[in-house]
C-alpha cells in the first residue's frame, strides 16, 4: 500500500515548511524563513515534485526466520489504509485512507499525503487556523472554570491526551426554501359580572406562504466526526474563506470527506426546512395560542461547496472514560461535555430548595 | 286593686317565660317537616334517636324541612340550622352537646352540625369524612330512611368509639387538613422552582454539545419573502366560569366546613 507524500521544503536551507496560523505563512522551524502560500505553490513545480517524492519500494530480504507467520493479510482493513514513508527520516507510516496530512511520530515532520485525496474532489474552500494549540489549551482550561458541579478530581487527575488541529471536510449548501403552512390560532379576552368569569375566545384559521434562502449551510462530511460537535462550535466566519491551497495544511492532519454530499444533504435539508418554518410560524402574531395544523415544505437545492474547516481537537481520559472536545479553529468557540458530580449537584439543589423555602416561610408565617 | 294588677302581670310573666322552653321540647329528635318518612319509619328512627341520646347523653337529630329559608331569615342553609338549634334549645347537658343532620329538599342541601367540646371529640373531623362518605351516597339516591339510619348508625358507633378513648380517626389527617394544609404545599413550589432552576442551571453548562436542528445563522438577511398571509375569522366560544364565592370556611369534597363565631358549633355543609 505504498503512497506519494508532499513536504514542503524550505527554499533557503530545505528544511520542512509548516503553515503558522499567527502569521498566515509557511515557516521554516531551522533557519527562520517564512513564505506566502503563494510564494510557496508558485515554486513547486509538479511534475519535479512527484518524481523527486516517488515513493521506493522496499528491498525484501531473505530472513532465516520463518516469515510467513509474521503478521497477516490486512483483509477488508487494507481498505481503510495507507501507507507511506516520511521523506525526512523515511519512517514507514500507515494511516487511515482519509487522512490527507498529518505528521511523523518520529521527527515530528509534517506531511501532506495528496494521493490519499485521490478519487475525492478538490476542497473549494479552507478557513486557515487562526487559533493556536495554545490558545486550544487555554480555552479547555477556561472551560473548566467556574464549574461549581465539576469533579474536584476531573481538574486534578484528567490530563490532555492529545491536542489536534484538524481541517475537516465540510459540504457547504445553498438552497431556497419554499413553505405553506396553515395554523388554528385563538385569541382570548375574559370579563367578570357580578358571579360570572366570561371567557370568550375567537378562532381563526391562519395562512402563511413564503421562501427564505440559505447560503452555505454546512455540514461536516467526516463520519468519524461527531455531528453534535461539529454543529456545535459553529457558525464559521465565511469571510475568512480562501481558495483551497495545500499549503495550509503542513503542521495539521486534515481528512477528506468520506460521507457523500448527497448523504449530507439530508441534514441540510433538515435544517433549513426546519428554519423556514420557524421563520413563517413567527409572521403570525397577535393571537394567544398558534398551533401548526399543516404544512408543506419544498426545497430548492442550489450550489454545493467543498471546504476544509479548522478544529482543534482536544481529549482527555478521566475514569477509564474519554472526553472529547473540540475548538472552533478560526472563532475559538470551544465545546465538549462535562462530567457531573451528582452529589454535589443534588447538593446544590437541595440547598436551594431549602434556601427558597425558609426564606419564603420567613416572609409569609 | 294595684295587688290584683301585680299578681296578674307576674302571672303573665311566668307564662311567657314559660312558653319558650314548652315550643322548644316540640321537636323531635327526628323531624320530618318534608314528608319523606312513613310514619313507622320516623317512629322507628325516633325511638333509635332517643335511645343514643340517652345513652351518651348528647342529643342527636335528624331534621328534614322542604325549604329551609322558610324557617329562618339567614341564606346559608348552615346559619339557619344554627338558628334553628338555638331557637328550639336543642341539645343535651349543660354544654347542650349534639349532633344534627339537617336537610332542606328545595335546594337538596345538608348541614351536619356538632355542638360543644364533648361532640368535637367524639366526631372528629376525619369521622365526619367518613359520615359524610357513608350518608351522602344514599341522600343521592333518595333513600331517606337509609341516609338517616345510616347518620344514626355512625354516630352510635363515633360515640361509642369515644367512650372507649379511642374516636374515630383521631389524630388522622382529614379532607379538611389536607385542604387547610394546602397553603403548606404551596409554600413548597416556590422551594421546587428554585431548585429547577438551580439544576437547569448547573447542568446545562456542562452538556454544550449537540446537534443543531435548524439553519438561522445560514438564513441569507432579507431574503424571506411572504408570497401568502391571511387570517380568516372562523367562530367565537363563549365560556362562563362562576366566580368563586368569598367565603371564610373551606370547601373540601364538595361540602364547606364551618365553625361558627356565636357558640362551640362546628360542621360541615353541602349539596346532595
Amino acid at each position: 500500500m505504498p503512497n506519494e507524500t508532499v513536504q514542503y521544503k524550505c527554499p533557503a536551507c530545505t528544511g520542512p515548511l509548516h503553515y503558522a496560523q499567527g502569521s498566515g505563512k509557511l515557516e521554516c522551524d531551522y533557519c527562520g524563513s517564512s513564505y506566502s502560500p503563494e510564494e510557496i505553490e508558485a515554486l513547486q513545480n509538479p511534475d519535479a515534485q512527484k518524481a523527486v517524492q516517488a515513493f521506493e519500494e522496499a528491498q525484501e530480504e531473505q530472513e532465516n526466520w520463518v516469515l510467513s507467520q509474521a503478521g497477516s493479510d490486512w483483509g477488508a482493513d487494507e481498505k481503510k489504509l495507507r501507507a507511506y514513508s516520511c521523506p525526512n527520516c523515511g519512517a514507514e507510516l500507515i494511516c487511515e485512507e482519509t487522512t490527507a496530512a498529518t505528521s511523523c511520530p518520529y521527527c515530528g515532520n509534517p506531511t501532506v499525503i495528496p494521493g490519499n485525496l485521490s478519487g475525492a474532489r478538490k476542497p473549494d474552500y479552507i478557513i486557515p487556523f487562526a487559533k493556536t494549540r495554545e490558545d486550544a489549551v487555554a480555552a479547555l482550561k477556561k472551560h473548566y472554570s467556574h464549574r461549581p458541579i465539576l469533579p474536584r478530581s476531573f481538574m486534578k487527575d484528567s490530563h490532555i491526551q492529545e491536542v489536534k488541529g484538524v481541517y475537516v471536510p465540510f459540504w457547504l449548501f445553498d438552497a431556497r426554501v419554499e413553505a405553506d403552512m396553515t395554523f388554528n390560532a385563538t385569541r382570548s379576552h375574559s370579563h367578570t359580572t357580578s358571579d360570572e368569569i366570561i371567557t370568550e375566545t375567537d378562532h381563526y384559521l391562519v395562512h402563511r406562504a413564503g421562501s427564505l434562502e440559505f447560503e452555505k449551510v454546512p455540514v461536516d462530511g467526516a463520519s468519524k466526526m461527531p455531528d453534535g460537535h461539529m454543529d456545535a462550535i459553529e457558525p464559521y466566519d465565511y469571510s475568512g474563506l480562501k481558495p483551497f491551497s495545500m499549503s495550509y495544511l503542513p503542521g495539521f492532519l486534515a481528512d477528506k470527506y468520506d460521507v457523500s454530499r448527497e448523504d449530507s444533504s439530508r441534514r441540510a435539508r433538515e435544517r433549513c426546512a426546519s428554519s423556514t418554518e420557524n421563520a413563517l410560524r413567527e409572521t403570525v402574531l397577535g393571537y394567544s395560542t398558534c398551533v401548526t395544523t399543516g404544512k408543506h415544505v419544498h426545497i430548492h437545492p442550489g450550489d454545493v461547496k467543498y471546504a476544509l474547516l479548522p478544529v482543534w481537537l482536544l481529549s482527555t481520559q478521566w475514569q477509564g472514560k474519554n472526553f472529547l472536545f473540540a475548538m472552533n479553529g478560526q472563532t475559538g468557540k470551544l465545546i465538549g461535555d462535562l462530567p457531573i458530580d451528582k452529589k454535589r449537584l443534588w447538593g446544590y439543589i437541595a440547598g436551594a430548595f431549602a434556601a427558597a423555602t425558609v426564606l419564603l416561610g420567613w416572609l409569609f408565617v | 286593686m294595684k295587688r290584683k294588677i301585680f299578681v296578674l302581670s307576674l302571672l303573665l310573666v311566668l307564662l311567657v317565660s314559660l312558653a319558650v322552653p314548652t315550643a322548644a321540647e316540640t321537636l323531635d329528635n327526628v323531624t320530618d317537616a318534608a314528608g319523606l318518612l312513613t310514619t313507622d319509619q320516623q317512629q322507628a328512627l325516633e325511638r333509635r334517636a332517643e335511645e343514643i341520646s340517652q345513652t351518651y347523653e348528647l342529643g342527636v337529630y335528624v331534621i328534614a324541612v322542604d325549604d329551609f329559608t322558610r324557617y329562618s331569615k339567614k341564606p346559608d342553609i348552615y346559619d339557619a340550622q344554627v338558628e334553628l338549634f338555638d331557637r328550639y334549645g336543642l341539645g343535651l347537658g349543660e354544654d347542650r352537646a349534639a349532633a344534627v343532620f339537617f336537610i332542606s329538599m328545595e335546594t337538596r342541601e345538608f348541614v351536619l352540625d356538632f355542638n360543644s367540646d364533648r361532640a368535637h371529640y367524639a366526631f372528629t373531623e376525619k369521622g365526619r369524612d367518613l359520615m359524610e362518605d357513608r350518608v351522602l351516597p344514599y341522600l343521592r339516591d333518595n333513600d331517606w330512611y337509609g341516609a338517616f339510619n345510616e347518620f344514626l348508625n355512625v354516630c352510635q358507633e363515633d360515640l361509642e368509639a369515644a367512650q372507649a378513648g379511642t374516636p374515630v380517626g383521631y389524630g388522622e389527617v382529614s379532607r379538611n387538613d389536607s385542604q387547610e394544609g394546602g397553603f403548606s404545599i404551596l409554600l413548597f413550589v416556590p422551594g421546587v422552582l428554585a431548585a429547577a432552576i438551580t439544576g437547569v442551571v448547573l447542568v446545562a453548562p456542562m452538556r454544550s454539545a449537540g446537534k443543531k436542528g435548524q439553519a438561522d445563522d445560514y438564513a441569507v438577511p432579507g431574503s424571506m419573502q411572504l408570497t401568502r398571509q391571511s387570517d380568516h375569522f372562523l367562530r367565537r366560544t363563549v365560556t362562563r366560569t362562576p366566580r368563586p364565592k368569598q367565603n371564610s370556611s373551606s370547601s373540601s369534597g364538595g361540602s364547606v366546613s364551618h365553625s361558627h363565631s356565636s357558640g362551640s358549633h362546628s360542621g360541615r355543609s353541602g349539596k346532595f
